[in-house]
């Protein structure tokens, strides 16, 4: 396993094999072991001690299907812990390809020097000066890239917020059209490459040195297994490709868990306005792409291209959590105007998520009316055009309620929590609380568990049960991030045997042993590092606690609050 | 009794002039029918059902069926 290491202060590039502790490893797990190993945890992480890591999932390259996850880490200015933000797109599969399980980004230049790190199909680097692509926009800025390197071209990039270092800052990966359309958003880690006066990341396509897979034919047989358990099943197969992530609009509005005017209710009164089933017969009215498969070796097609009403393209892809940050959660109804936002996001290079908590924050204070989508525009337009108060917005939540001395901010560690609000769904409550990535969905995504009539068998209005499957979910989904399998296809491990098969896969490409109890193991330990970069940065227990809203004001309509104690949330890693 | 049924996902598929803001209009004729019997009603697999809510409030496959009211079906859902 090949590692390239670039240092910013002197432009000098090595080539070096993975050290044996690391060996087998990709995705967050290699990320997190290596921060853990190389970053001093109380470092400035906008400073010269802090590395940026960018590392394909272990089994991203290979035939696998919806393996194209991209694991991006480096202490992160949001939170001030450990961060893994993950990505989609082609370049997970491409940089893999190359024979490169990792890129470590260090040290730091002197000040207005730029660099595009590029990486050729033989895994060759070199970096190149960037003075004229700073200060571009993420769309120009991969135009601007692909005139100089080619059509045939992977790029991670961030655009004006990364440059100008704010907390919400995003970096922002290729599609299979070639759009900056896919957000590594959480974490602010396009402020770390904005520190770091890396403009881009550019790996060609098509390269043939992935690492070799040492037992061929079985790897195949258990990818196989994998992709038809991913095609039998409905949501994968038949619901996803018809309407994206946004078909969780109206369930979850229903449940009574869509956090509302900055959380101030569970329900929003236009759900229907802006839910997966009006957006896809919008897109196909106006001609737009319900159904685009947006990441290498996709067989989901969960994205779409949202478009005008001229049926010019708007945006790719409007997704549930930013139909979410930019609809419910700043009482907006208007889907087109969502759209707009999060084109601008991607644009600008911003998390759309912290970025419309940011807004809700901002309108819940009084700044402006919940529901006005042209203010939300003028304030992420305002993040481009770097004023005090646009750079206030760009660095995230935290930072508006305390320019506002707002106490209502939806925050856990710093960073802001997902579409699932905690009061109605108590498993979430645990996973926001206690993941050390910060208010985070993906870390522990218990949703199911907690609504009876999916199968779950928790009380979501009780404590009971939540902390064991907030941490079982965590446990798991480490190793998801770590191996680069897609979120939404791990419907894939409901084949029999599912998740041995997959272990089977990582004997076959590594010829070494690795059992679903190592699966586990490996798990835990992973979680044990982050955990432990986190101690060592100063989080105590008190921060693996939820803001005060949500213990002390009742969520209409079921009217709850969180009722898990501080003792209980703090057993979450008893392993 | 007269019923208003709104079908979530990919649910409305079989039914040509599904419109999302109306939902259907379902007239059962049947007393002391369940939602299992709606769904029946509807040739939809009770197997593929997720959350089924009742004028507001979430109800199980045996609850009974209250005349004029608003039905939501939802498929199961994963996420993330």
């Amino acid at each position: 396993m090949k590692i390239i290491r670039v240092n910013m202060v002197n432009t000098e590039i090595t080539t070096e094999e993975v050290i044996p502790a690391f060996t087998g490893m990709g995705g967050r797990g290699l990320t997190s072991f290596m921060i853990h190993q190389e970053v001093p945890a109380t470092c400035d992480p906008l400073g010269p001690e802090n590395k940026l890591i960018f590392a394909p999932g272990y089994l991203s390259g290979s035939s696998l299907v919806n393996s194209s996850r991209f694991s991006i880490g480096a202490k992160s200015p949001l939170t001030g812990g450990i961060k893994e933000s993950n990505v989609g797109g082609t370049i997970a599969a491409d940089l893999a390809r190359t024979g490169i399980s990792a890129v470590i980004v260090e040290g730091q230049p002197e000040k207005d020097q730029s660099y595009v790190l590029k990486i050729d199909k033989q895994g060759a680097a070199v970096l190149l000066e960037a003075d004229a692509f700073w200060g571009k926009r993420t769309y120009e800025l991969v135009a601007g890239l692909k005139k100089i390197h080619g059509e045939d071209c992977s790029i991670a990039c961030i655009g004006p917020a990364g440059e100008m270092q704010l907390s919400a800052a995003s970096i922002q990966c290729t599609d299979r059209d070639g759009r900056p359309c896919r957000a590594a958003g959480r974490g602010g880690l396009g402020a770390v490459m904005g520190s770091k006066g890396l403009k881009a990341l550019v790996v060609e396509r098509k390269a043939v040195n992935a690492e070799p897979i040492k037992d061929a034919a079985a790897f195949k047989s258990s990818a196989k297994i994998f992709a038809k358990a991913v095609l039998a099943d409905e949501f994968s197969a038949e619901i996803l490709p018809a309407l994206g992530s946004a078909v969780l609009v109206e369930p979850i509005n229903a449940a009574g868990a869509f956090p509302t005017r900055n959380a101030r209710q569970g329900q929003f009164e236009d759900a229907d306005k802006i839910s997966g089933e009006t957006m896809a017969k919008i897109i196909k009215r106006r001609g737009g792409i319900p159904n685009h498969k947006g990441c290498s070796q996709c067989i989901i097609n969960c994205s779409n291209e949202y478009v005008d009403e001229q049926g010019k393209y708007v945006t790719s892809s409007l997704e549930y959590e930013t139909i979410w940050s930019m609809g419910g959660m700043i009482g907006n109804n208007d889907l087109d105007a969502i759209a707009r936002l999060d084109f601008l996001c991607d644009d600008i290079g911003l998390d759309t998520m912290s970025t419309g908590v940011a807004i809700a924050v901002a309108m819940d204070a009084g700044y402006k009316s919940f529901g006005d989508s042209a203010a939300a525009i003028e304030m992420v337009e305002a993040v481009a055009a770097g004023s005090d108060f646009g750079k206030i917005i760009g660095h995230g939540p935290k930072r508006v309620g305390e320019h506002f001395n707002h106490d209502r901010v939806p925050v856990i560690k710093g960073q802001s929590i997902a579409a699932y609000d905690p009061r109605t769904i108590h498993g979430m409550a645990v996973t926001y609380a206690t993941s050390p990535m910060g208010g985070d969905h993906t870390a522990g995504w218990v949703v199911e568990s907690n609504l009876a009539s999916f199968g779950g068998t928790l009380d979501p209005f009780s404590a009971e049960g939540q902390v064991e499957t907030s941490r079982n979910a965590q446990l798991h989904m480490v190793m998801v991030d770590t191996m680069g399998i897609c979120d939404f296809a791990q419907t894939g491990f409901g084949a029999p045997d599912g998740l041995e098969n997959v272990c089977r896969m990582v004997v076959a490409k590594s010829g070494s042993p690795f059992s679903s109890e190592d699966w586990k193991t490996l798990g835990k330990t992973i979680l044990q590092t982050e955990l432990s970069f986190n101690k060592k940065a100063g989080f105590t227990k008190e921060d693996d606690r939820l803001p005060k809203m949500f213990y002390e004001e009742p969520l209409p309509p079921h009217n709850k609050v969180v009722v898990i104690s501080d003792e209980e949330m703090d057993t979450t890693f008893n392993f | 009794m007269e019923l208003n049924v709104k079908l979530y996902g990919t649910l409305s598929r079989p039914f040509d002039d599904y419109d999302h803001v109306t939902g259907l209009g379902v007239s059962i004729v049947q007393g002391g029918a369940s939602i299992q019997d709606l769904l029946l009603h509807l040739n939809i697999n009770p197997k593929g059902i997720g959350m089924v809510f009742m004028d507001g409030g979430p109800v199980k496959l045996e609850t009974l069926l209250k005349g004029g009211a608003r039905i939501k079906i939802f498929q199961p859902i994963f996420g993330g």
